[in-house]
């Protein structure tokens, strides 16, 4: 099994460097540069000097070499948008809001979403499965945005409990995590709570529990040691896709929260034709995917001990 | 056992576990923590403005603390490089320029200066284009230092390098003496900046360490309003080179040695900018603010959410509520509002058809019902205006633009004119994805669809709206100018074939309207240079190179304890945002 | 193990794929349909979802009939104006009929869910039919393309796709949606086409393929005959699941501007319009948002229900 993993890994070199090669024709193709006569009063002379500086007056694939030179020596190239800074700087500052939002919001999709399943098979058809069944109904039925609005104009704008914008600045300043995580967490939340619900059922359904039960054993103990230990297998693997969707795919609530994340920057680096930017973010991003994909399998061999790899 | 209880329990459970982890995430950061914990201004020393005596009604210096948006994040600090408004409202309390301008007059006034060289006090020669200045005595630069005229030499030309500077506003000081002829040369030459200082050399000199002398290209009624731009500031030679590259970046900004009242005391990336008392500040009174915080919330919205949630004690009003703002009496008190320096219009790119049809151009003038925008898309808070001038600018006379007022017969009238078969072709509209754009877009489509228009309306981004529009391939473009000094010149120069791929986005090029755009600039006697103006605008009105449609009034909220605020209309991001001396923090 | 919900709403295609793989190994000799439509019937939410479905598509296809108004009309004067007999649903920042441009959006929002599902449906049987029936080599090469792809984060990868496409000619249709759907369901097939192969592939060592190829049956035969029928019911139910999907990515790129142009109506945009004025009136947003969450909800329960009546082992 040890074999299959270092293979799995060595594969990631030749994965992300197709990820590079795509990327790069992808957003060469894009129209316009990042250097473009506009509101800005610069003129034609000094746009083709910084045309020149950074190598995008060369063809494409001199560009790709300088790229990729660059990349091998663990330099993400200069940040055309933002001048004088770099790519390795901006990601430096950037990932933390990101890294922090992804982590808080796998963390709560997961704790609530487990506790409501397990309520909700337990209490089968009483009050409380109702209510979590209901959750996750509406849970998954609006898209984070339409929860941020409303979070914001609750929380922030009405209540003033919470900031409106922005991210936390330390220990302290936990109050703007509150409303992005819970509009980033709650779909994902939702998903979770059906399927530990389908999944403690199902559990709740085989022999060995009846056996269980029939032992005479509390139900307590039924419960926490056999029904949701054993139901919470499928969840489990579950949490690393969620988790990497949560961390590359949060980028619509650091949009409307104005969380200087990487999200953000990769939306911006967009529509700003910032090559080295985009290159950054997708290769990131790819990464982590990888990664969670890879752990997702790890996890499945570990927990299910059917599974085998070769 | 309770379930009910132990539900809540367990719900309350994973906020806890957030919060935790929150805590611990920020535990590990290196960043500056104090940002909002310290946002009392711990790292100032508030003795300089006890001595400098705060009004009687404001609060103690560790409460003189600000936090306004300035909608986007400045592209850098450096004075050399800045050239959008929200970077020029940050740089202005950092680099002093030789002159000012003030903000309630426009007139030109002192800064670095020691007083506005005349013919009277000797400071413009006989000969009309040697220009001798006096800086005021013992300036020094943030880090004790002294500032001295070769400061300004150093500033004024390096503004001229187009590897350093990307030469914001390089077209504007042509006027100087050998300033076209630098303009022109190579960046990628060896022997560039030798090359650059040696075509200026000249033309700006240090006399003594508090004398210089500027030679203009030819005589020019707005060649000292040129320095009151950023780009033709002071910077410190010995900091921009141990700085390097890293000079006006986010990174160093702390470490930027500045001549205006305040200094930089960190910039967050995506975040915000802090600033600080310069304490060696000799141009003028010291500031009262001990810190001031510009955000860059760029919507409009999330900006005024902000405010609410008394994150920032500033914010622009969205239009859509300004209807409900102003009715409530609560926030009413809150409100500022100005009429910008400025005016919206839609460029037509007048090289393609139909917008190279002059008829064409003028029935759509006369289609564009001015009056209905402004009360449906911007809630009253635009004024229709016709003139492409605003009204403080020096001789704009918006009578002369009386044709192409919204009269749809004329429209009719001129669309015949222009296409006698009714054939015409459809226009393009690009605009960026922005509610009330669009809503202005819509509104546009409607209109001109009365005189048989066709108009397609384009989403994008910014950067493909201007890709499009230099490439001929929108034909419009929704923007307007924002007066950098109230001397004409800086805006009737747009319209000319000089400002071509520039700040010409219509392509207009006319060589009547050329030469007279020249005369008017070379002529000084204001009462001589009337008539000339008035020519020029009759020009424009018969083969209008624009659909101007409005000029802004601008609302922004302030917190009640925001003192001390002038009404300018210079400052076009925020009301007061460049005129930050006078502004204090009351008791509250 | 029995999946109780498959929303794979957050991030389409990472959430869902384990739960994919699930349904693949569900797979098993069904032909009888009438079946499957009996339990589909007895499902009453899976009815509830297929009516609305229904009454959306028709709305959708009827607009310029049902609508009070066309969707681009602006009535000057009525701008954010509340809920009234002539505007129930109010008015946008432009003066537009809410009401009417609901009904239009439903054009996008349906239209996106079945034209991102067609496109993933076409690569993901030739990926995944060809992986599984190709033999070695074109199974490998075509598995690590789905590896490649995999590896893009989807939504910031449809992005640059639409970014790329914006500049060519295909970025005329359908009001620029055309791009933001083709994007959409480029980088979408990972899943489905993992699903078909693994389908396929346990297919082919089943009794009756075994007995098929025995009986002397071609290749195509046994494909079209046996696998493909057999490969259907989790492929149905994959993409009825992945419609509400693709319309939160739609709506989410719309939302921040990516792909519909005015003055078309779209859910996901209206919304971001109503966002412009929403601490002025909550009605530009409310209705779009609803009829998102309702077309949602309807797949959902519709999947849920196709899925319980496709597959017996949750009977």
């Amino acid at each position: 099994m040890t074999g299959y993993f270092l293979r799995r890994l060595l594969w990631m070199i030749p994965i992300l460097w197709l990820v590079t090669v795509i990327t790069f024709l992808l957003m060469h193709a894009v129209q316009g540069g990042p250097f473009e006569a506009g509101e800005s009063k610069s003129s034609s002379a000094a746009r083709a000097a910084l045309n020149a500086k950074y190598h995008l007056d060369q063809p494409i694939w001199t560009q790709y070499g300088y790229y990729m030179r660059g990349l091998l020596q663990g330099d993400l190239g200069p940040d055309l948008v933002n001048q004088g800074s770099s790519v390795n700087s901006l990601l430096k500052q950037s990932w933390r809001p990101t890294a922090e939002l992804g982590v808080l919001t796998t963390i709560y999709a997961t704790v609530v979403g487990v506790v409501l399943g397990i309520l909700a098979a337990v209490k089968r058809n009483s009050i409380l499965d109702h209510l979590s069944v209901g959750f996750a109904t509406i849970g998954a039925s609006m898209p984070n945005f339409v929860l941020g609005i409303m979070l914001v104009l609750l929380f922030a704008v009405k209540f003033k409990i919470f900031p409106a914008v922005g991210w936390s600045h330390g220990i302290t300043d936990w109050r703007p995590v509150v409303l992005p995580v819970l509009a980033l967490g709650s779909l994902p939340a939702a998903y979770i709570a059906r399927i530990t619900r389908a999944s403690m059922l199902e559990v709740m359904g085989q022999d060995y529990i009846r056996t269980a039960r029939a032992k005479g054993l509390r139900e307590r103990v039924i419960v926490m040691r056999h029904i949701v230990r054993n139901a919470l297998i499928p969840v489990l693997t579950l949490i690393g896709p969620i988790a990497a969707g949560l961390l590359t795919g949060s980028f619509i609530i650091e949009y409307f929260f104005s969380i200087p994340g990487i999200g953000r920057a990769y939306v911006q680096a967009i529509l700003g034709r910032d090559y080295p930017m985009i290159m950054a973010t997708t290769l990131l991003y790819a990464t982590v995917i990888i990664v969670a994909n890879l752990v997702v399998d790890l996890m499945y061999a570990v927990v299910d001990p059917r599974i085998r790899y070769s | 056992m309770n379930v009910r209880n132990r539900w809540i329990l367990l719900l309350a459970a994973p906020l806890a576990v957030g919060l935790t982890l929150a805590a611990a995430c920020g535990g590990t950061s290196s960043t500056d923590k104090t940002a909002t914990a310290a946002a009392g201004g711990a790292g100032t020393t508030p003795t300089s403005t006890q001595t400098g005596g705060l009004p009687a009604d404001a609060a103690p210096a560790s409460q003189q603390v600000l936090s306004m948006n300035i909608q986007a994040e400045p592209n850098t600090a450096d004075p050399q490089g800045v050239s959008y408004t929200y970077e020029l409202s940050v740089n202005h309390q950092l680099f002093m320029t030789l002159f000012d301008q003030d903000p309630k007059t426009s007139q030109l006034i002192p800064w670095a200066a020691a007083a506005v060289p005349t013919t009277a006090n000797g400071g413009i020669a006989a000969d009309g284009v040697t220009y001798t200045i006096k800086l005021k005595p013992g300036l020094k630069w943030s880090d004790g230092t002294p500032l001295t005229a070769k400061d300004f030499v150093y500033g004024i030309i390096r503004g001229y390098n187009l590897k350093v500077s990307g030469a914001a506003y390089g077209g504007f000081i042509t006027s100087i003496k050998g300033a076209e002829a630098a303009l022109k040369l190579d960046p990628k030459s060896a022997t560039y900046l030798t090359d650059v200082n040696n075509d200026l050399k000249d033309s700006v000199v240090a006399v003594d360490d508090t004398t210089l002398k500027l030679v203009a290209a030819a005589p020019s009624a707005a060649f000292l309003s040129n320095f009151t731009l950023a780009i033709t500031a002071a910077v410190q030679e010995a900091n921009v080179t141990a700085l390097g590259a890293n000079f006006g970046v986010a990174a160093s900004a702390s470490q930027m040695v500045t001549s205006g009242p305040y200094k930089i005391k960190e910039w967050v990336p995506k975040d915000h900018i802090t600033i600080v008392p310069n304490d060696n500040y000799g141009g003028g009174s010291k500031p009262f603010l001990q810190q001031v915080t510009f955000k860059f919330i760029a919507d409009m919205n999330q900006a005024y959410n902000a405010y609410q949630a008394g994150q920032i004690d500033e914010a622009a009003v969205p239009p859509a509520l300004w209807p409900q703002i102003s009715k409530d009496t609560s926030l009413t008190s809150q409100t500022y509002q100005e009429e910008e320096f400025g005016t919206r219009w839609i460029s037509v790119d007048v090289t393609i058809p139909p917008w190279n049809n002059k008829d064409f151009v003028i029935a759509m003038n006369q289609a564009t019902d001015r009056a209905t925008i402004a009360k449906d898309v911007y809630f009253g808070l635009r004024k229709a205006w016709t003139a492409p001038c605003a009204a403080a600018v020096v001789d704009c006379d918006p009578t002369l633009f009386s044709n192409l007022e919204y009269n749809l017969t004329a429209a009719k009238a001129s669309m015949a004119k222009a296409y006698p078969n009714g054939n015409i072709p459809p226009v393009t509209l690009e605009v960026v994805n922005d509610p009330t754009t669009k809503a202005l877009a819509t509104t546009l489509q409607s209109q001109w669809k009365q005189v048989g228009v066709t108009t397609n309306i384009i989403t994008t981004d910014q950067k493909t709206l201007r890709a499009d529009m230099k490439n001929h391939k929108s034909g419009t473009q929704i923007t307007g100018w924002g007066m950098d000094y109230a001397d004409p010149s800086d805006l009737w120069a747009i319209f000319t074939t000089a400002s071509l791929g520039g700040n010409n986005l219509g392509f207009y090029s006319r060589p009547t309207y050329d030469a007279l755009e020249a005369k008017q600039d070379a002529t000084l006697d204001p009462a001589a240079r009337k008539p000339i103006l008035i020519e020029l605008q009759k020009f424009l009105a018969a083969d209008p190179p624009v659909i101007q449609f409005a000029v802004q009034l601008r609302v922004d909220l302030y917190k009640p304890y925001v003192k001390g605020l002038i009404s300018s209309p210079f400052d076009y991001i925020n009301y007061g945002d460049q005129f930050l001396k006078d502004v204090y923090i009351a008791k509250h | 193990m029995a999946q109780d919900g498959l929303t794979g709403a957050t991030t389409p295609g990472t959430i869902a794929q384990p739960v994919l793989q699930e349904l693949a190994r569900a797979g098993g000799g069904r032909s009888l349909w009438g079946d499957a439509l009996h339990r589909l019937v007895q499902n009453r939410l899976a009815v509830v979802g297929a009516i609305l479905i229904t009454l959306i598509a028709l709305a959708a296809v009827f607009a310029p009939l049902i609508s009070p108004y066309p969707y681009q009309r602006i009535f000057p004067g009525q701008i954010i104006a509340g809920l009234s007999a002539s505007h129930p649903f109010g008015t946008n920042l432009a003066g537009q009929d809410t009401l009417a441009r609901v009904i239009y959006g439903a054009r996008n929002s349906l239209g996106v869910g079945v034209f991102v599902q067609f496109v993933i449906l076409v690569i993901a049987l030739v990926v995944g039919g060809g992986a599984a029936l190709g033999g070695k080599y074109a199974d490998a090469l075509l598995m690590r393309l789905t590896d490649v792809v995999y590896a893009f984060p989807d939504l910031l990868f449809v992005i640059l796709l639409q970014q790329v496409l914006a500049g060519t000619r295909l970025a005329a249709y359908m009001g620029g949606l055309f791009v933001v759907f083709f994007a959409i369901g480029l980088v979408g097939w990972v899943n489905l086409a993992r699903l078909i192969r693994g389908q396929m592939l346990s297919l082919r060592t089943t009794d009756y393929v075994i007995a098929a190829e025995a009986l002397g049956a071609t290749r195509l035969r046994i494909v079209v005959r046996h696998m493909l029928p057999n490969t259907l019911s989790p492929v149905i139910v994959a993409l009825t699941f992945g419609v509400p999907s693709a319309i939160f990515t739609e709506a989410a790129l719309s939302f921040i501007g990516i792909g519909i142009q005015p003055p078309l109506a779209d859910w996901g945009n209206m919304i971001y319009d109503g966002y412009g004025a929403v601490l002025a009136t909550p009605w530009p947003i409310f209705f779009p948002a609803l009829a998102l969450a309702i077309t949602f909800l309807s797949f959902q329960f519709l999947g849920d229900g196709l899925r319980d009546a496709l597959d017996p082992r949750t009977r």
